[in-house]
């Protein structure tokens, strides 16, 4: 599989004459090493309830160290999620680039392969020190591609994200190398043996330091601020793979870490943990969400998505912390919790991507991304329009897509879970509920937005009147997509097994094969307390919805005397114009004003009337949203730092003695420092 | 009437007393409040009699009876005609927005209840959870009167928590000493009198607010 | 029980729903009619209206596409499936004898009830044109805030059943009756908050005015016509039915928990009493008060959302 990834690269700068064989030849690498990739997770998922675990030893680079590729059931799950949305990605990739594509495809097709090979080794690492190079080598690969297409404002998103991601890894090197320090190894398997002889506030520590430096990367808020500046910069089929998969590697880390390599040997996790992790998801579904409310632009609007859908997953996981091994029906509800979680990741990956591979398709076509200058191209890319729709109900959470599957389960682990716990943090579980009904709702009424004014109504532009639909290869990655969003929507039993090996790995116990699809995989069931529990088939219900339409909709099809007309819309006797539609930020205009307290909206009016004040001669309306986490944190950060920055300036000198002082000083006092011990 | 018995009235109690609680703080019109507050001292009154019933002490009789009508009858009718002679507007203007009011509502709740496990010892098995919804009521009440700009709605917020305290005194002691009370009745009818001639003197000279009362510092 | 009982109970109980969504409608308008002393019309007249609009037939706005056509059937199937999810005539007894294929939850209810807003909504901003969208973004506001709420209203009882099931929690409550505690007495206050929004009714919404700054579920219909807007007017009158059945199975559940005739006839005879009591609040409700200010909406469903929070902080701490 790796080796497919490598020659994908190799082939790229072997042919760099001939874009669009570099491109082909490149992505066809991305493809074959994503299909081993799905041949090598399911061949480990499925080898019975922990999974099979393979080994690989690497040669030794380093003389302290050897490298190893380990994968086991959840890296297996997680590696099987990147690779789904990869194979889309690959049969995407090449028309997209052919039509849109401005950077040069050298650069692309490396930058890709490099970047889901490198993704893939993290899930693989056997060992810290390979993990962390792999990190490193994501970061770098979606670097360049963040920065592939040129541009002022793609170099400044290139730049935000790569100081933020190296702040997390420089804070992941810090838990690493103490975690390695403390086993003598830097082995995950040893590094587990040795965390378990670690003291409470130790082992706290570490993971809250790893758990901002996995955050940064996961985009939880507050630490969110480069993502939807570096996600939408990418090519599209990149922004799939960046929000939908590589977020999810950061989620990895935290399961890694947080359920495996520092839980304690015996007994429940430390609460705080779990508390820790279900606010930051709550806060960061909802502001996430919030936020993507008031965004016009169609890929950064996604991107803000991505932020509510790893709160989602983090309440999931946090919740299975809270629960996880305090005994009896806590047990299974912490599985189902994670199991939700574990779900919600790769569902978010398909509807994710999909939604990203639609909105590179209208990209593409229209060369626009503000959805005010679009609008109508519904009639015009009928495939696209509908397979948008598709991730739109399923992002938003609506039965019967997959979105709704891992939600429920999340409510049930929430809901039932809050009445196992009682007490503060059993209330704390229900309002967090709540507000991932929130989420579900602010979601359903941002993509009512997004797909309503991009494909509805009247073209706002003439590039929106003249888009055509566009290639097969692009449709099909997106119908691919949309197929996994809609089996796991109708018959989510069946994926159950994929879920038993991670789960039973992190957690012991039953997996949720045994425990969610209990009555058989037709059937989800949530056991609560006592025997009471819920139960819901899917399939069932998918079933009496179809039937209901195609029964409604023979009562309306049903030949009738009057034929259909069509007439213009009614717009109170006035010829009706594209400007009659309403727009995004129109839409969007009352939640900005009941949420005005987080958005701190500005607005500019100016008018030029005509000899009385009731003709108007222009009107010019500006608006925007601050993003709070932005001005009042890093912006405040930032003048700290500059301050800092000025006063270390009048320290240094220019000239060269000085410079050697201060090196000569700041050994003696390492020495000193360091030099007793 | 049987103890179990009254400790499921008093709990229901205590919620319909949460719920008039929750209507006054989200009360957008001055005579809402009043009709609100008004309500809930009916219901305090309720609370009184239960307990009377259960425990047969006739002093709580005597309470429940006063304070149906002075606070649930004389004082809202004196408010009510306040308003009316007055003219004010009647919209409430909050210093803090209601729904910001509201969320800081549901913090005191938590808060109420938590102080209460703390304090275990001091429940009585017959009030079941009447000490956190007392404690509630009472900060509520305090919460009514910080964040409102007008003084009849100070009023409102007074009376709400003295309903509080009362509730309170009855789920610790079975209701404090009937001379307390009474002092406590006369209190609060005093409060309401200088406040509404206040407002009427202070209406018919200028026209002024307790808000723009921090004019007259030095 | 056979296998295909529950589902046949099931597929009765919607197709009831549905048959008497429009009478509820009718009972409302007629006894808001006698309030304002005023005859008012039959508490037939929306079947009359139903069967006029399924007669004839459709103008279609010329800028609309598939997605316009489309968006009754599914919007009505969404409803409809939902209606099949509340207990009204029959809950069982305990949650082990429910359905082999059981439909769905409290949270599926709302999910399709939720679905059918979304479409409804994508509908609306197919045909252009500022009306639509208007009412397409208010609706979607309201439903953004109503949502959570009705969540925890749910959820303050399923802690307790520990289930989200309707049956099972009708079932749960229909056995320990009587026991109508405090926390139940703030979430039912909450759920009548809540009925008024899901309803679309005044202090909210005013179902009677099609005036464009009034107006919120009204103005999303007003592009459609014939069979489309049938569908559309059915599916409101199911889901103003189905939110009180959710109502009953949550708080007055007073179902029998036998198929025997006579219990079911009992049932029945028990939910109609029920909604009218349901229907004399709606009507009171709407005709003694004034419509909200839009902007003043969060204010009244944050006494909904305190309520409920509360009713959950009753029951967990």
């Amino acid at each position: 599989m790796i080796g497919a990834y490598a020659a994908g690269a190799t082939a790229s700068l072997l042919a760099p004459r001939s874009a669009r064989t570099a491109r082909a030849l490149g992505h066809s690498g991305l493809c074959v090493g994503a299909l081993a990739g799905v041949a090598l997770a399911i061949r480990c998922t499925a080898g019975g309830a922990s999974g099979t675990t393979l080994r690989v030893e690497l040669p030794s680079l380093f003389p302290f160290a050897h490298l190893s590729l380990v994968l086991d059931g959840l890296g297996a799950f997680f590696l099987l999620v990147v690779s789904i949305v990869a194979v889309a990605a690959a049969v995407y990739g090449p028309a997209y680039l052919r039509a849109h594509g401005t950077g040069s495809p050298a650069v692309e097709v490396l930058g890709i392969n490099l970047f889901v090979g490198s993704m893939a080794l993290v899930l693989c690492a056997g060992d810290a020190l390979t993990f962390l190079l792999a990190w490193e080598g994501m970061t770098l690969a979606s670097y360049t591609l963040v920065v592939s297409e040129g541009g002022e404002a793609d170099a400044h998103a290139g730049l935000v994200y790569i100081v933020m991601a190296h702040a997390g890894t420089a804070l992941l090197m810090v838990v690493f190398l103490s975690l390695a320090s403390h086993a003598g190894s830097f082995d995950f398997a040893a590094i587990r043996a040795a965390a378990t002889a670690l003291s409470g506030p130790e082992r706290s520590v570490l993971f809250f330091l790893a758990l901002a430096g996995l955050g940064a990367k996961a985009g939880v808020v507050p630490l969110h601020v480069w993502l939807p500046l570096a996600h939408p910069a990418a090519p599209s089929h990149v922004s799939a793979l960046m929000s939908g998969v590589m977020l999810k590697v950061a989620l990895y880390g935290v399961l890694r870490l947080g359920l495996d390599l520092l839980a304690p040997a015996a007994g429940p996790l430390p609460p705080s943990w779990g508390w820790t992790v279900l606010v930051l998801g709550s806060t960061s579904a909802v502001i996430g969400v919030l936020y993507a409310l008031q965004q016009h632009d169609l890929k950064r609007l996604l991107a803000f998505h991505s932020v509510e859908n790893v709160g989602i997953i983090l309440m999931g996981i946090g919740m299975a912390m809270l629960l996880a091994r305090r005994g009896g029906a806590a047990d299974a509800l912490a599985a189902l919790s994670l199991a939700a979680a574990l779900l919600h990741t790769l569902n978010h990956a398909a509807f994710k991507g999909l939604l990203f591979l639609g909105a590179g398709s209208v990209l593409s076509a229209t060369h626009l991304r503000n959805m005010e200058q679009l609008g109508g191209l519904g009639r015009r890319m009928p495939w696209t329009a509908w397979l948008f729709l598709t991730g739109a109900v399923a992002i938003s959470a609506l039965p019967p897509l997959n979105g709704f599957v891992s939600e429920w389960m999340t409510f049930q682990a929430l809901v039932l879970g809050g009445g196992q716990l009682r007490g503060g943090a059993g209330l704390a579980a229900v309002v967090a509920a709540s507000a991932l009904a929130l989420t579900g709702g602010l979601a359903a009424a941002c993509f009512v937005k997004a797909f309503g004014v991009t494909f509805l109504g009247r073209p706002r532009s003439a590039r929106a009147a003249e888009a055509v639909e566009v290639a097969p290869s692009m449709r099909a990655a997106m119908i691919l997509l949309a197929a996994v969003c809609v089996v796991v929507g109708v018959v989510p039993g069946y994926v159950m097994s994929l879920l038993d090996a991670p789960v039973v790995r992190l957690l012991g116990g039953a997996g949720p094969s045994a425990l969610v699809t209990v009555r058989g995989p037709l059937v989800l069931s949530a056991l609560g307390a006592a025997g009471a529990g819920t139960a819901l088939s899917m399939t069932a219900a998918a079933a009496l919805f179809a039937a209901l339409a195609l029964l409604v909709w023979g009562i309306c099809a049903w030949p009738r005397a009057a034929a259909r007309r069509l007439a213009p819309t009614w717009t109170c006797g006035m010829t009706p114009q594209s400007r009659f539609d309403y727009t995004a930020t129109a839409f969007a205009k009352p939640l900005r004003f009941i949420f005005a307290a987080l958005y701190r909206p500005r607005r500019e009016v100016e008018k030029e009337t005509g000899p009385t004040p009731y003709v108007l001669r222009r009107l010019r309306w500006e608006g925007d949203v601050v993003d709070l986490a932005e001005t009042e944190l890093y912006q405040r950060l930032q003048a700290g730092v500059m301050r800092t920055a000025r006063a270390v300036r009048s320290r240094s000198t220019g000239r060269i003695h000085g410079y050697i002082a201060y090196v000569l000083i700041t050994l003696l006092l390492t020495l000193l420092a360091f030099g007793r011990g | 009437m049987s103890p179990e018995l009254a400790t499921r009235l008093i709990d229901a109690l205590g919620a319909l007393l949460l719920f008039t609680m929750i209507l006054i703080l989200a009360a957008g019109q001055l005579y809402r409040a009043i009709y609100a507050v008004a309500a809930q001292s009916v219901l305090i009154a309720l609370a009184g009699a239960v307990l009377g019933a259960t425990t047969h002490n006739l002093d709580l009789w005597i309470v429940a009876g006063i304070t149906l009508l002075v606070k649930a009858i004389a004082l809202p009718w004196l408010l009510l005609r306040v308003i009316r002679r007055v003219g004010i507007r009647r919209e409430i203007e909050p210093v803090v927005p209601i729904t910001a009011t509201l969320a800081i509502a549901g913090g005191i709740v938590v808060l109420a209840f938590h102080l209460s496990s703390s304090l275990g010892a001091v429940r009585q098995a017959i009030t079941g959870n009447a000490l956190p919804v007392g404690i509630a009521l009472t900060l509520m009440g305090v919460l009514v009167m910080m964040s409102r700009r007008e003084a009849l709605t100070q009023m409102v917020g007074l009376f709400a928590s003295e309903n509080g305290i009362f509730f309170t005194a009855m789920a610790v002691s079975q209701g404090m000493p009937l001379i307390i009370e009474i002092g406590v009745v006369l209190d609060v009818i005093l409060g309401a009198l200088v406040m509404g001639v206040m407002v009427l003197r202070v209406r018919s000279s200028v026209d002024a607010d307790i808000a723009e009362l921090d004019r007259l510092r030095g | 029980m056979g296998r295909a009982t529950p589902w046949a109970l099931a597929l009765g109980q919607m197709a009831l729903l549905v048959l008497l969504g429009p009478l509820v409608t009718g009972v409302i308008q007629k006894l808001k009619a006698r309030l304002q002393c005023r005859r008012g019309a039959g508490i037939l007249q929306p079947y009359r209206d139903l069967t006029k609009l399924l007669r004839k037939g459709t103008v279609q706005a010329d800028t609309a596409g598939s997605f316009f056509r489309a968006v009754p059937v599914l919007v009505l199937a969404s409803t409809c499936a939902a209606a099949a999810l509340v207990p009204v005539l029959f809950a069982p007894p305990a949650a082990g004898s429910a359905s082999p294929l059981p439909l769905g939850d409290a949270i599926l209810l709302l999910g399709w009830l939720a679905l059918g807003r979304f479409l409804t909504a994508v509908g609306a901003l197919d045909a252009g044109g500022a009306f639509g969208g208007m009412g397409a973004s208010r609706e979607m506001t309201v439903a953004t805030l109503v949502e959570p709420v009705l969540m925890l209203v749910v959820f303050s009882v399923s802690v307790v059943a520990g289930t989200t099931d309707l049956g099972a929690i009708a079932g749960h409550l229909s056995l320990r009756r009587g026991s109508f505690g405090a926390p139940d007495i703030l979430a039912l206050f909450a759920m009548l908050v809540l009925l008024l929004a899901e309803t679309g009714r005044i202090p909210v919404d005013n179902p009677d005015t099609h005036l464009e700054l009034t107006m919120l579920h009204e103005g999303m219909l007003l592009e459609h016509s014939g069979p489309g807007l049938f569908c559309l007017v059915l599916a409101h009158h199911t889901k103003q039915i189905v939110v009180m059945a959710l109502v009953q199975a949550l708080f007055l559940p007073w179902i029998p928990a036998s198929t025997a005739p006579f219990a079911l006839a009992l049932g029945l005879g028990a939910f109609a009493a029920r909604t009218l009591v349901l229907a004399i609040f709606l009507a009171l409700v709407e005709s003694s008060y004034a419509k909200l200010r839009f902007f003043r909406l969060p204010q009244f469903l944050g006494i909904g959302f305190l309520s409920a929070f509360l009713a959950v902080a009753l029951r967990l701490l």
